[in-house]
């Protein structure tokens, strides 16, 4: 058993692992139950005693570093991300105002989803989109199939031969820490932290000349995308979709698919599993 | 014999006259130094969002250097916050209110935690402004009144 020391959470103490931290892709915390562990195949195995609700409520606090109004925008869209690129995110009730979800409240569930660095994970997708000139492509992928990791590994590669920008609108991808990123996202590449997608689109598009433009869970950002790709700026996406069809049908993507490249279809540790060339 | 020991008396009361001065001076410019930092704090939140540690890591002034020895060894702000309060005279009224304080900043959003801020910024100015009127009012006196002592007590001993 090993402590789920891989967490800067004083928290964590509590919570014990059977087996390497490589294997967990979540950490779910539940008021008045036990902690539970989902492993990255998705299997799921209960890893500590019940956490009360001031438990949890601590442990919000530390996760906030004892500073919820730093993390204002963050906790409204549900999410904070811990040191390392770990994103919790945040089950409680909402406080809104004007019909915007503005705080939580009364949390009583936080969702730690470990970040993995694995190097090697996009090496399929690598030789098949981008061994010659880079191309636009939309990958997707059931949720927890590793597609921010394939995403962090590609913006690692493709780093070291063309001008990159990440934009890193949850600090997932490149888990910076005052503004370095403490993850290996290549040489080459510049890390738009904490906008939205559509923003650092622009801003990159205005002020960084990237080659490539690389951005995680892309939805309602036709615009920009497009803007991006009628721009010569190759972009990289992704997207949750158990399939290519569901891809083309899903209203938050079915808008900006036909203006990728390629749309690209990943499984359990980055394996392809689908491709379509978009002609024209 | 009684001359050397009816030195010794004038200087004990002379200084503990000079030690009761200083401190009624230590503790205005202690409450100076809160009510500035806790200013700080309003503006480091407001303009930038900065979180608990990185105002600590910008306060001046020595509770913030309290507080600032206890997270370079690792504690979370809110424990050296904690512990750095337990460090303060607890006789007076800003170790209290301190730790109330520590208690509550940083558990709610920007307007609560500016908010409360804003509040005990008040409290300590009222502090700040009584230590300070109490310096004025008594500092040299409690020299004084020690001098004074110490010349008693010197002719009773001679």
């Amino acid at each position: 058993m090993i402590n789920a020391a891989k967490i800067p959470l004083k928290s964590a103490v509590k919570i014990r692992i059977a087996g390497p931290m490589s294997g967990v892709a979540e950490i779910r915390l539940r008021a008045g139950r036990p902690g539970v562990c989902v492993g990255i195949l998705g299997d799921m195995r209960v890893c500590s005693e019940p956490f009360s609700a001031a438990e949890i409520a601590d442990c919000f606090a530390e996760i906030c570093r004892y500073s919820v109004h730093s993390f204002q925008e963050d906790i409204a869209r549900g999410f904070v991300t811990l040191d390392g690129g770990h994103r919790v995110g945040i089950c409680g009730t909402a406080v809104t105002k004007g019909g915007k979800i503005e705080m939580f409240k009364d949390i009583s569930g936080l969702n730690i989803r470990i970040a993995h660095e694995v190097r090697g994970c996009a090496d399929e997708v690598y030789s098949r989109f981008f061994s010659g000139d880079p191309r636009s492509v939309l990958i997707a992928g059931k949720p927890l199939c590793g597609k921010t990791t394939v995403l962090r590994d590609l913006a690692r590669r493709l780093g070291e031969r063309h001008r990159v920008t990440l934009i890193d609108s949850r600090n997932e991808l490149s888990a910076s820490f005052h503004g370095t990123p403490t993850l290996d996202i290549g040489l080459n590449t510049d890390v738009l932290c904490g906008c939205s997608k559509s923003d650092g689109i622009m801003l990159a598009l205005r002020t960084l000349s990237p080659e490539l433009i690389i951005c995680d869970e892309i939805g309602n950002d036709g615009s920009a995308v497009e803007q991006a790709l009628f721009c010569g700026v190759k972009l990289i996406a992704s997207a949750h979709a158990a399939s290519l069809d569901e891809l083309w049908k899903r209203p938050q993507t079915r808008g900006i698919a036909p203006f990728f490249d390629c749309l690209a279809l990943i499984g359990d540790r980055g394996r392809l599993l689908d491709h379509r060339e978009n002609k024209g | 014999m009684r001359f050397l020991a009816a030195i010794i008396a004038l200087a004990c009361c002379v200084l503990e006259g000079f030690r009761r001065s200083a401190a009624l001076k230590k503790r205005a410019l202690f409450l100076g130094e809160i009510s500035r930092m806790l200013s700080d704090f309003l503006i480091g939140i407001r303009c930038s969002g900065l979180t608990l540690d990185e105002l600590i890591g910008r306060a001046e002034g020595k509770f913030a250097e309290l507080l600032r020895g206890y997270t370079r060894v690792g504690e979370d702000a809110k424990s050296a916050w904690e512990k750095a309060c337990s460090r303060l005279p607890q006789k007076y009224a800003e170790a209290s209110l301190l730790t109330e304080l520590g208690q509550s900043i940083g558990t709610s959003d920007r307007d609560g935690t500016l908010r409360l801020i804003e509040l005990y910024a008040e409290r300590f100015s009222v502090l700040e402004s009584d230590a300070r009127q109490a310096y004025t009012q008594k500092g040299k006196a409690v020299m004084q009144i020690g001098a004074l002592c110490g010349v008693a007590a010197a002719v009773i001993i001679i």
